[in-house]
């Protein structure tokens, strides 16, 4: 790697051993996104999910606060949970029958003093994730217990993501279902995309922009790029992408909803008037947060009040293969119009069999076939735009470190964070 | 009392019809494929879940995120883009293979809506060795108009809680 040069060797996205070291270096430490308060309100409600390669259960415990678990019996092992969401009063175990409550506590062992002469039970409940934090609705996980908080983590991006958590109304809320697929490649591929890839949207996306007579599709969030700056927050490897400082998404937002109605326009309005009150004059002149990731896989986009919020994991399983889980957020008080719109923009646009997603996996798959090679491997990929513009300017007001809209920035600093981590 | 089971010709006619429109699109006549569905139709793939309440984690309410609900427009515009030549996960088109069976005739009359189950399979073929199989049920309300049967209501419920890949094809 020569971040310097923008140069990262494509070893990193095949090697089997480099897989393995991050499997302990980056996923067994970072804060990995586990879920949306959203999706668990009731005491007893759980989804499931994965931390690296460990699936846990994400529940809320009859004391409303929320817990993870591995999802795995302490007995040998069986996973105590086989459903992707729902509510449960206990996890019970198919193999040998122990039993779990919702706080993660041995409740039931059957025959216990019959067949155990000691076996202390306190010992023996679901192996906790010792770290679990929300911020803003979104809860993260960390396997160690003494990471520094997710807020530390998040670092100046929060400041960002502040805007994405107050501007809507009545808070998130994470539409029901999920969607999930196979994608033949590293989990570093996808994340970085969504690091700072705006130079590939004219190009790998084109068809998309053709269709813009299409509803959904309309001018909102498809601004002049020499507005908009990729901005990248060293230290902690996440960035941001075509952040606009003037009100310029807003003004399109409202001009959209004149044409649907008087609820619409209302909507708007009182979205940016919460953003006011909840943020900052600057906070609320950036209004949405286009797209960017947070180290390492948790992506996000939003371009408008009245575009979707997309929520997306690049779950690592194996050197070169993933699971790809997204979902869709609106916000909780919206007019049913607006929810509707959302809606139908993610599954035409976003969506698993979406006229952006098709095209995202495309890529992803046929760089993975053709730097798999002992020859493609001795090769970098380039990371050198915008290395002019290093360490890039502040603006004042505005956290973070900023570049143009078309860089690379974004990039290397999620590389540069990876390679810190990894030597840790 | 003439039930549908005993309706012959009205089942040879619907199964042919289900075996046609899938060949349109294996050979790519999308537009001609298109043209069978009403001007009123409704396409949607449900997202699924694994759950164990009633319904199976079938979900594509209005509070659910389904993987398509398209109307006949952006079917439309689909196919324009497979089209266009800058669609690049379909370019080339992929080799398709639609297996259609288990067609049964549940319930209603074309004047009105016949409710038909099948089961499909889909094979996938793309670039040297890219291959999938998507396996689902499909639900669909035919109707005839002006002497030919037409799809008024398609519903793809998909096997699959995790998809082999993401969907480029035509289901």
């Amino acid at each position: 790697m020569d971040l310097e040069r923008g140069r990262v060797s494509r070893r990193i996205f095949f090697d089997e051993e480099v897989y393995h070291r991050e499997l302990t270096q980056i996923f067994a430490r970072s804060w990995l996104y586990l879920g949306h308060e959203s999706q668990i309100p009731n005491a007893g409600d759980f989804v499931t999910a994965y931390m690296g390669e460990d699936p846990v259960i994400l529940c809320r415990g009859k004391d409303g606060s929320i817990r993870a678990f591995l999802n795995s019996c302490r007995h040998r092992g069986m996973k105590v949970c086989r459903l992707d969401a729902g509510n449960a009063r206990s996890f019970n175990c198919s193999f040998h029958g122990w039993s779990y409550s919702t706080d993660g506590e041995l409740i039931g062992v059957p025959f216990h003093n019959t067949v155990y002469r000691d076996l202390d039970r306190s010992k023996l409940g679901l192996h906790a994730v010792p770290k679990v934090e929300n911020y803003g609705g979104f809860i993260f996980g960390n396997w160690q217990a003494g990471a520094t908080s997710l807020e530390r983590h998040l670092g100046d991006m929060r400041w960002y993501l502040d805007i994405l958590i107050e501007r809507p109304l009545g808070g998130i809320e994470v539409l029901g279902g999920q969607q999930r697929y196979q994608c033949h490649s590293n989990w570093k591929i996808a994340a970085e995309n969504f690091s700072g890839d705006t130079y590939h949207l004219p190009f790998s996306h084109k068809s998309l922009f053709m269709l813009k007579d299409v509803r959904p599709f309309n001018p909102v969030g498809y601004e002049s790029a020499s507005k908009l700056h990729t901005v990248v927050f060293p230290e902690v490897g996440h960035a941001l992408t075509a952040i606009g400082t003037t009100d310029e998404r807003y003004e399109a937002d409202l001009k959209l909803a004149r044409e649907m109605g008087p609820e619409v326009v209302e909507y708007v309005k009182e979205s940016r008037a919460r953003l006011l009150a909840k943020t900052s004059e600057e906070q609320a002149r950036i209004y949405a947060l286009a797209f960017g990731n947070v180290f390492p896989n948790f992506s996000f986009n939003n371009f408008s009040a009245l575009r979707p919020l997309g929520l997306y994991l690049w779950l690592p399983k194996g050197a070169q293969s993933i699971e790809a889980w997204q979902w869709c957020a609106v916000s909780r008080d919206a007019p049913a119009s607006v929810k509707s719109i959302i809606r139908e923009d993610f599954t035409r646009v976003q969506s698993a069999a979406g006229v952006a997603g098709q095209d995202d996996t495309e890529n992803f798959e046929q760089v993975t076939e053709a730097t798999r090679g002992a020859i493609g491997q001795t090769l970098d990929f380039v990371y050198s735009m915008g290395l002019d513009n290093s360490p890039g300017v502040e603006m004042e007001g505005y956290p973070g470190r900023f570049y143009p809209y078309f860089s690379e920035a974004g990039q290397r600093e999620f590389y540069r964070h990876w390679a810190t981590e990894m030597q840790r | 009392m003439t039930t549908l089971l005993m309706v012959e010709g009205l089942c040879r006619e619907v199964e042919q019809f289900l075996y046609r429109e899938a060949r349109l699109l294996d050979e790519y006549k999308f537009e001609e494929w298109l043209s069978v569905f009403t001007k009123d139709c409704r396409y949607v793939i449900p997202s699924r879940e694994n759950r164990k309440e009633p319904g199976d984690g079938i979900r594509a309410g209005p509070g659910d995120l389904p993987l398509v609900d398209d109307d006949k427009e952006f079917l439309g515009a689909r196919i324009a883009r497979l089209r266009s030549g800058f669609a690049h996960a379909e370019e080339p088109l992929s080799r398709t293979r639609h297996i259609v069976s288990n067609i049964e005739l549940v319930a209603g009359d074309l004047a009105a809506g016949l409710r038909v189950f099948s089961n499909v399979i889909v094979f996938q073929s793309r670039l040297e060795k890219t291959e999938k199989f998507y396996i689902g049920r499909r639900d669909d309300e035919l109707v005839r108009l002006d002497g030919s049967i037409m799809i008024r209501r398609r519903t793809v419920v998909l096997d699959h809680v995790l998809l082999p890949r993401s969907l480029s094809i035509i289901l």
